[in-house]
């Protein structure tokens, strides 16, 4: 009888501890996937990226982004983060918004490197932080006027100015 | 003195060019009228006279609207020039995936230098999501021109939720709306290459009562 009382005691526990155990247990990993990309929205290969918690502060998880700017991570821990692209001095080049990780989902978070900002892209358009870069329009308008352009051939009876 | 009324040559953009230069300008430039008001459409212009259009400029008479410039010659436009009722340049687009769609439009101070860059992830320019200012940087030992702040709209639902701050060309603080009321919430601060401080829970005024050093 003692034996029974002992051995229903400790499947008692046993059978009672099996869902605590399940609900202690370690959160099951959440995936953080996305894209580097360059301020021409162009792939950005071998460049640091960071998983940084926002509550600390501290940068959580690290790696360097593929050959098409791709980048993954298993995070751990529910929160609140931020992706930073890093450069090989340390400058932050880009970084997104903030994000929560919740247990088992895959979030994609894509981050458009800034750099020395989006006029650094103009330079096909003639652009520069120094300038708009030479105005087409006065060449055409100019163009326009020594080619005897006038701006209108005719104007009809109602167009009169006296009417 | 009325004027005649009808097939009255109103108005030329510039007279005293001679008959010969003129016809050899002519070669190169199209105006394009409009049928019904004979009034002045579009100039399309060989730049480089090598036989290729590469600038069409809309025209309102003799104002310019816009003018679009294929600049290489790839057959993608990659510059507009957009103007004013009084026919002033207001902005500059550009687009940075050279896909012949504008994405970003430049806008410049008084000086020409590039003050503003408005850009839109959709390629609108009614729906701007990330704005970009230039200028003098605060930190700077010079007067080189640098992305000196900017605010972006992350959601694209019209209003903006991260403000980012930049010395020296590198970025200095950048600030959240996690909740969506239109305020930050949560302000990093870099010094250097490090992020130094986390500031949170903004009061009324929008100082930040909360300040943890980063780890």
């Amino acid at each position: 009888m003692r034996t029974f009382v002992r051995m229903l005691l400790v499947v008692t526990l046993i059978a009672g501890g099996l869902p605590m155990a399940a609900a202690a247990g370690p959160s099951p990993a959440s995936t953080l996937n996305g894209y580097a990309y360059t301020t021409d929205l162009k792939p950005l290969p071998n460049v640091r990226v960071q998983v940084r918690d926002l509550q600390t502060g501290a940068m959580v998880q690290s790696t360097m982004s593929g050959v098409n700017g791709e980048y993954a991570f298993n995070i751990l821990e529910p929160g609140v983060y931020i992706v930073e692209l890093v450069n090989s001095e340390g400058r932050i080049l880009g970084m997104s918004a903030p994000f929560r990780m919740d247990p088992g989902v895959t979030h994609t978070m894509s981050v458009v490197m800034v750099g020395d900002g989006a006029v650094a892209t103009g330079g096909n358009s003639g652009l520069s932080l120094f300038g708009m870069g030479p105005t087409a329009t006065l060449a055409v308008l100019g163009a326009a006027g020594a080619a005897g352009v006038t701006a209108i051939v005719t104007t009809r009876e109602d167009a009169s100015p006296s009417r | 003195m009325r004027p005649s009324p009808i097939l009255v040559l109103s108005t030329v953009l510039c007279l005293g060019a001679c008959s010969t230069a003129r016809d050899g300008a002519r070669e190169h430039i199209r105006p394009t009228y409009d049928k019904a008001t004979g009034k002045l459409t579009e100039l399309a212009f060989d730049a480089d006279r090598n036989g290729r259009i590469e600038t069409w400029t809309e025209m309102n008479g003799n104002k310019p609207v816009r003018s679009r410039i294929d600049r290489n010659e790839d057959g993608r436009i990659d510059r507009w020039e957009y103007f004013d009722g009084d026919g002033n340049l207001v902005k500059v687009g550009f687009s940075r995936k050279d896909s012949g769609t504008p994405d970003a439009w430049a806008f410049a101070e008084r000086d020409g230098t590039v003050s503003r860059v408005e850009i839109s992830s959709v390629g609108d320019e009614t729906r701007i999501d990330r704005r970009e200012y230039y200028g003098a940087s605060p930190g700077g030992s010079d007067a080189a021109r640098q992305l000196s702040r900017a605010e972006e709209d992350t959601d694209r639902n019209g209003r903006a939720d991260k403000w980012e701050t930049y010395e020296k060309g590198a970025l200095r603080t950048v600030a959240f709306d996690e909740n969506g009321d239109g305020v930050p919430d949560r302000r990093l601060t870099y010094e250097g290459t490090s992020l130094a401080w986390i500031e949170s829970r903004p009061d009324a005024a929008g100082r930040f009562a909360t300040r943890i050093r980063a780890n």
